[in-house]
């Protein structure tokens, strides 16, 4: 206790004067301020005089106040949950499992999100069925994040509510109803289920009501042949696993052709081995399922469906033609064994059938179809005589845009206008949106309900991942408002938060941000419909439906939830039924493709693996996908045989930067001109045959969308093929392609994509074709890789990670390709910078073509190593019928790395698990390790591709920028780039196991490239892992390393492919 | 080093009846009189072309390195090519002053000066390619191995790329000692002569306080000795050093151990080139018709003679070796059938012509002792080389390994405007230095006056009759 005469003081000073605190304390400015001075003198105060000085002062202050504000650091906006969404944890992706449908490719899939957003789509692999992931199921999540899809319901070209709109429509069906117009449901094949049966209800409310399927790229033909054949209208579901030879007509089958899927059987099928399928294709353009095939014949369409008729009446016993007895006498010695495959019009699929069930085919499956395609010609062209006579009084559109797919669009786009009320229910206000009166935009289907029975027995259901990026409504929800017709406001619509995913609640606060509200304000022409409610934009009355619906039908037949079977996605029941031939009119087929008449030039139209129909055609990623046959991006054009171009006069050369100039031509198809398309001289085109892609040339889905030129117009009667009438005529302009590969030959370089007949893959042993490389050393001869200049790196412990490439599976699809843009962020560059070999690719597919001297005489041109080889030979393709292998080529992931030794500033180094690695941040941009790489994998970022509006693709809007992966960062000018082996995936499935305690189980690494191909040509693995595939496969005789006299030792290695050449 | 006798018959070094004060007033008198037109009209362009370059290497560095015309396959392009042609020019000024000093060559007397400025002007714009050719230039001194707080970041001194920061900051250092040395009783001798104050401030800074005694003399002697001594490896070493950056990466073509050796030749071959052409220039601008003399144009014409016939050889052993391995990958490497009849034939034809057959003229000493024709050739061999560096780094790349990645090659407007800028910036510096720096040593030039100077010739020999 401090006594009270105890003097407290803080200075010395203070003890000596204890005043002297207070006194400072007063006096706290030692100077008084001249304020009084300063403010007292009026004079000075109201003087608006500035000195010089003064001015000066101002002057510079200002200056430099401005320059400061302008340096001023961009804000970037994030922001954080408030109350955490269950399920998410921030940096955790969740997957759920989700159908894609956009009423054209359909699969299986898992839909990744992070933080509530979709960015990537991965297969299903619990799906039996429809699980492989094309290139564009792929890239079909930056589809979602389109700046240009219809952001709102629209009247009359105006902004409006949903209210309005809805009662606009009500109006129209009410009115139809009353007096016996029509209400046309125009949609594209739609096997869902619950859809139907809310059509159904939707038609015993408007009894006139007529529900037209129209697709794009009509399945007409081959369901109205199934349809004569086989009794039921479905596609024949294939099992290629059951075939040891098969023999495609004109069918791409690696593509759309059947709907597709049958890449990863036909893979299977084609394991090397004395049961190895084989594989004939007779084709005039060189598909990618041609190219694929172990024989090639090369005739223009109509000697296709000729020799097609031919075979049939052969099997018969009919005298043919010896390219008929050579294919009939491989047929009857396969028997059940052979598949038979055709494209055309209704009778080649007739034919093919019936030689089909001929053979008693083992592949054609007896006891399921396919159900997802169900397309109607006959149906639709109904519905256009409907419109010509002004029978049709409401046009509900959904999903389909006939004003540009459908061949006479110009026609019906003016029929359309005369409809008096028509709404399109479509994802872009397309060509055909913009010439019906309204439009009532519906969700992309990462952000729909729904179900799809695509085969039978099999049950596919879609859930949304995310919240409506836009103002959407889906089109069971209208049809649910709409077929209630007496409660014009009624209130289906639910609050938003119900609206969810089992597990998932994706809500990102940002979005809402994003959304584009639905404008409340009218126009006086569309006031007679205006609401006065406020309409929330969300309802869940189909998700609803959508349980009840399953609960009722399927509960039973599957014997678990709808929740389980949401989380399955995939489900199957053990529905069968019975696939047996009910007709068929062999001879009526036979006489029609007698009676067709050979054109001097014959069209063949073709879908693409980037574009397909043209669904995606604004999708970035899809555009800029090189083709994987010409190699070509962002375009369409005709390909032409080498001879026919002479004769017409086409050329294609090279400019001093190797970029491909192209002759400009006006096509003729039944006095349609369709001009200014640029031709592309195309190896292995048949003789007086063209091809063209469908799909091209949108004119109102967007910037992108326009690319390429609009072939629909010549795609009749449901027939990719047209015979008679058309002419090709060369403008003299010339068109500038941009093209990613512009060497087509290995140049003797054979080593480089290895094949070998199966013959000599059977009988020889691999020593003998698969030889090692090995060199004179002071101390003898050594295999390659144990001639070293350097130490080895220490890979005995931890992980040590390899990647295996099959050439004899890879069938060229892209798929890989689009996987690691989406997964790695690489970004889109554009045509221009495509056409200046500055892709962005960490991952791609070389496409070869033999030379002149074919691959066939490999084995003689390697006993002849040491012949000085002729150029000439060697740098020019076989025009006429080269054969094809695809390569896959991403960074080797070398142990001993060229690049490592040669960057200046270690930016790029060797990892513990054998990746080589790239740290951006250290990157100077010197390139020379760019240079270096023997396999030329490394990307530099010549400019800046993200945020810069000369490149506007998705980096460049914040919508798009939602498609990026947080876990890869977005690379700057001047850094270079290339393939990290998805270390971001490989570290996570490491720590996965690290927090369960566990050893990481074979086949749990994967890296994006090996999850997306269907067909298991790459496969990814650690080989220490002793069990591991990956280390079966390195040691399987047909592996091979690229470039290995350099002595690389990459982490990356190859396998054969191997050609069925031998006629059994 | 001087005083010695010279046979009669040679010809002689320093024509005219020059006294020591006739070469001073001689050497000093572009420095002290004023610039005339032509010189005003060469300084404009070069200056011109210099602000043109300047503009394009900021438009590269503000938008990035996609303004070339380089692509994934072809990461080099011009850039280098300019790089190692410099490098390549800034060779022959320290062989001149360093090797022939060893050799003790006196025709080096009249041109080692200029062509030493030549080296260091020459290596300024080569430097300048590898630091404009980086991505993030901004980030160029991660090259340095600066000791910094990255944790245990280093320079990777595995890289021929690290090695040329270091053969080349080291090369230009000493030579620009080494001139330095030489030029401080020149700049006295200017110090001495001139009256206006300021100038006479300058040349007495630069002139180090020399005072001509003979204990000066002496360490300027043993300065320059050793100093030489030190460059001589030098010479050798950048060359081989910058060859490097090819013969240690795997792209055939420039995988070769031939190299390092060949390299040098050809550095030496275009270097002297380059001293040729500026030579030829500068006797006749500064009226030099006296000191530079067909002498020594015909002995810097028997080094070409020698320097290309050494690159011959190594052109037909690359030539032969890639053709005798067989390996179908040797078969477009910038010397092979395939270069010759590819899509590049121009650039290696010139390259023959340029290179081979057109300095092959100067083994007739007609041509030799020939002023036009040397400058002709001069130049000739000047677009040889550019064109040498130029199949090097495009033709090779451009047809590497796997035919899928094959790309051309063609430079777009702001390529040229760089190297246009450098030529600019080269000159302007050059122009500059002609008419503030003494072209000629002439304290050095004067020792051999007695022995080599033609009037003194003709009275020895009239003394030796008599």
């Amino acid at each position: 206790m401090a006594s009270k005469d105890k003097i407290k003081f803080r200075s010395l000073e203070e003890l000596k004067d204890p005043s002297i605190t207070e006194k400072i304390a007063r006096n706290e400015f030692a100077e008084e301020l001249p304020i009084d001075e300063f403010l007292g003198d009026d004079k000075a105060m109201f003087s608006t005089k500035t000195s010089r000085r003064d001015f000066l002062k101002f002057l510079g202050f200002g200056t430099a106040a401005v320059t400061l504000a302008a340096c001023e650091a961009p804000v970037i906006k994030s922001v954080p949950y408030v109350v955490k969404p269950e399920g998410i944890i921030p940096g955790v992706p969740n997957y759920y499992a989700s159908t894609l449908f956009d009423g054209f490719d359909f699969a299986s899939v898992l839909v990744k999100t992070r933080e509530g957003r979709p960015i990537k789509i991965e297969s299903n692999t619990q799906s039996k069925l429809f699980g492989g992931t094309n290139a564009r199921a792929q890239a079909s999540v930056l589809s979602l994040y389109d700046n240009n899809r219809a952001k709102g319901p629209k009247l009359n070209g105006e902004d409006t509510n949903w209210n309005t709109l809805d009662n606009y429509v009500k109006k129209g069906l009410q009115e139809s109803k009353n007096t016996g117009k029509k209400i046309i449901i125009l949609t594209p094949s739609l096997p869902s289920p619950s859809t139907k049966k809310i059509i159904d209800e939707f038609k015993s409310v408007y009894p006139t009501s007529e529900h037209i399927i129209y697709d794009a790229l009509s399945y007409s033909p081959a369901l109205d042949a199934a349809q004569e054949v086989y009794g039921v209208r479905a596609l024949p579901l294939y099992d290629l696993t059951k075939a040891e030879l098969l023999i495609s007509f004109g069918a791409d089958f690696l593509n759309d052709w059947n709907a597709g899927h049958l890449e990863s059987d036909y893979t299977k099928a084609k394991t090397p081995g004395s049961t190895m399928l084989r594989h004939i294709q007779v084709e005039s353009n060189l598909s990618l399922s041609g190219a694929n095939s172990d024989q090639r014949i090369p005739l223009k369409p109509s000697a296709v469906q000729k020799l097609l008729a031919e075979v049939y009446k052969g099997l018969d016993g009919a005298t043919v033609s010896k390219q008929a007895q050579n294919i009939i006498k491989e047929l009857k010695f396969k028997g059940s064994k052979a598949v038979v495959f055709a494209e055309g019009n209704k009778s080649s699929y007739v034919l093919a059938y019936l030689i089909n069930q001929k053979l008693g085919s083992e592949a054609v499956k007896k006891d399921k179809v396919i159900l997802v395609k169900e397309s109607d010609d006959q149906k639709f062209n109904e519905f256009i005589s409907w419109l010509s006579s002004e029978q049709v009084g409401v046009l509900l559109n959904f999903n389909t845009n006939p004003v540009y797919s459908y061949s006479e669009g110009k026609k019906l786009a003016t029929l359309l206008s005369k409809v008096p009320y028509s709404v399109s229910l479509t994802e872009y206000e397309n060509e055909t949106a913009i010439n019906t009166k309204s439009l009532a935009p519906v969700p992309h289907w990462l952000e729909s309900w729904g179900d799809l029975h695509p085969a039978t027995g099999v049950y596919l259901l879609s859930q949304p991942t995310i919240q409506r990026i836009f103002d959407t409504r889906q089109f069971q929800d209208s049809l649910l408002v709409w077929k209630k017709e007496s409660t014009p406001n009624a209130a289906v619509f639910v609050s938003n938060s119900q609206n969810v995913a089992v597990k998932d609640s994706t809500t990102v606060a940002s979005t809402d941000s994003l959304k584009v509200g639905s404008s409340s304000d009218y126009t006086p022409n569309n006031s007679e419909y205006v609401s006065t409610t406020a309409t929330p934009v969300q309802t869940n009355a189909y998700y609803n439906y959508l349980k009840d619906f399953w609960k009722n039908q399927l509960g039973d037949l599957l014997g678990y939830s709808f929740n389980q079977a949401l989380y399955n996605g995939y489900n199957e029941t053990t529905e069968t039924i019975s696939l047996n031939q009910s007709g068929g009119d062999a001879q009526q087929a036979l006489n029609d493709i007698e009676a067709i008449k050979e054109g001097v030039l014959e069209l063949n139209l073709y879908t693409n693996t980037g574009i397909g129909d043209g669904t995606q055609a604004n999708n970035p990623w899809l555009q800029e996908l090189p083709d994987p046959i010409t190699r070509l991006a962002w375009d369409n054009y005709i390909t032409i045989s080498k001879e026919d171009s002479v004769k017409i006069g086409i050329v294609n050369k090279m400019n001093g930067r190797m970029q491909l100039d192209g002759s400009l031509a006006d096509l003729t198809v039944n006095g349609k001109i369709i001009k200014n398309i640029p031709v592309f001289i195309q190896p292995g085109q048949a003789k007086g045959s063209i091809g063209l892609a469908l799909g091209y040339g949108q004119s109102k889905s967007g910037k992108v969308g326009q690319t390429g030129i609009n072939a629909y117009p010549a795609y009749l009667f449901s027939n990719f093929i047209q015979y008679n009438n058309i002419t090709l005529k060369v403008t003299g302009e010339m068109y500038e392609f941009a093209s990613m590969q512009m060497q087509g030959t290995l140049m003797g370089r054979y080593e480089i994509a290895r094949e070998i007949p199966l013959q000599t893959y059977l009988e020889k042993d691999s020593k003998e074709w698969n030889k090692p490389i090995k060199i004179n050393t002071y101390v003898g001869e050594m295999p390659i890789g144990k001639v070293d200049l350097w130490r080895d790196y220490d890979s005995s412990d931890g992980h040590h990670f390899n990647l295996s490439v099959d050439l004899n599976i890879c069938t060229g699809c892209g798929a890989c390709v689009i996987a690691c843009q989406a997964e790695n962020n690489v970004p889109v560059v554009g045509k221009e910078e495509m056409r200046m070999s500055r892709d962005m690719y960490w991952l791609r597919i070389d496409r070869y073509y033999s030379a002149k001297k074919k691959i066939e005489q490999e084995e003689e041109i390697i006993e002849n190593l040491d012949q000085v080889p002729m150029y000439k030979d060697l740098i020019e393709p076989d025009t006429s019928n080269p054969d094809v292998i695809f390569q896959p080529v991403m960074c080797q992931h070398c142990n001993h790395a060229p690049c490592e030794t040669v960057c200046p500033v270690a930016a790029t180094s060797h990892g513990k698990q054998g990746q080589n690695q790239m740290a951006y941040n250290r990157c100077v941009g010197t390139r020379y390790c760019a240079n270096n790489c023997p396999y030329k994998v490394r990307r530099f970022n010549w400019l800046n591709y993200a945020l810069n509006p000369k490149f506007d693709y998705n980096m460049n809007n914040d919508l798009g920028r939602m498609v990026l992966n947080p876990d890869v960062v977005v690379r700057s000018r001047g850094v270079m780039e290339k393939c990290s082996l998805c270390i971001q995936m490989t570290q996570a499935t490491i720590l996965d196991a690290k927090k369960e305690g566990r050893r990481v189980e074979d086949g749990e690494f994967q890296v994006a490239c090996s999850k997306a191909c269907s067909s298991g040509a790459i496969k990814f693995g650690d080989v220490n892992d002793p069990h591991s595939e990956i280390v079966k496969l390195s040691k399987d005789k047909r592996k091979y390393v690229l470039l290995e006299d350099v002595g690389t030792k990459p982490n990356v290695f190859y396998q054969y492919k191997v050609r069925n050449r031998k006629e059994s | 080093m001087s005083g010695h006798y010279e046979a009669p018959i040679r010809e002689p070094l320093i024509l005219g009846d020059k006294s020591y004060h006739d070469i001073t007033e001689d050497i000093a008198r572009p420095i002290e009189s004023k610039a005339g037109k032509l010189w005003w009209f060469a300084f404009y362009i070069a200056l011109i072309a210099f602000i043109y370059g300047v503009g394009c290497i900021a438009y590269t560095i503000g938008t990035g390195i996609g303004v070339w015309g380089l692509n994934r396959t072809i990461n080099w392009g011009w850039d280098i090519t300019n790089f190692v042609w410099w490098v390549g020019i800034g060779h022959a000024g320290t062989l001149i002053s360093a090797v022939l000093l060893l050799f003790r060559q006196k025709w080096r007397m009249s041109i080692n000066r200029s062509a030493e400025a030549m080296t260091i002007f020459a290596v300024v714009q080569a430097a300048l390619f590898p630091c404009i050719h980086m991505g993030r230039i901004w980030l160029a001194y991660f090259v340095f191995p600066i000791p910094n707080q990255f944790g245990s970041l280093w320079t990777n001194f595995n890289s021929p790329l690290l090695w040329d920061v270091f053969a080349i900051s080291t090369y230009f250092s000493v030579s620009v000692v080494f001139w330095y040395i030489g030029l401080i009783p020149d700049f006295a001798m200017v110090r001495d002569r001139t009256i206006k104050p300021v100038t006479k401030k300058i040349y007495n800074i630069l002139s180090f306080g020399w005072g001509g005694k003979a204990k000066h003399w002496q360490r300027f002697e043993e300065i320059s000795l050793v100093l030489a001594g030190l460059a001589t490896p030098l010479v050798f070493s950048v060359h081989t050093i910058v060859s490097f950056d090819f013969s240690t990466a795997v792209i055939k073509g420039w995988h070769s151990t031939v190299y390092p050796p060949y390299f040098v030749a050809g550095a030496v071959f275009s270097g002297f080139a380059m001293v040729q052409t500026l030579m030829s220039v500068i006797r006749k601008v500064c009226h030099l018709e006296d000191y530079i003399t067909r002498r020594h144009i015909e002995y810097m014409n028997i080094v070409i003679v020698v320097t290309g016939g050494m690159v011959t050889v190594a052109y037909i052993t690359e030539f032969f070796i890639g053709w005798y391995s067989g390996s179908r990958y040797e078969d477009f490497t910038y010397f092979s059938i395939g270069a010759a009849t590819g899509p590049y034939w121009w650039a290696f034809w010139l390259l023959i012509l340029c290179n081979v057959l057109v300095p092959a003229t100067l083994w007739i000493k007609k041509l030799r002792i020939n002023f036009l024709w040397t400058f002709i050739v001069s130049i000739v061999i000047n677009i040889g080389m550019w064109f040498e560096r130029f199949d090097i780094i495009v033709i090779n790349l451009s047809r590497d390994y796997l035919p899928s990645s094959w790309t051309k090659f063609e430079p777009s407007f702001i390529d040229v405007g760089i190297f246009l800028g450098t030529i600019g910036f080269f000159f302007v510096l050059y122009l500059l230095y002609a008419r503030t720096f003494p072209v000629i040593a002439q304290a050095e030039l004067k020792t051999i006056l007695k022995t080599s100077g033609e009037s003194h010739k003709k009275h020895n020999l009239e003394h030796e009759h008599h």
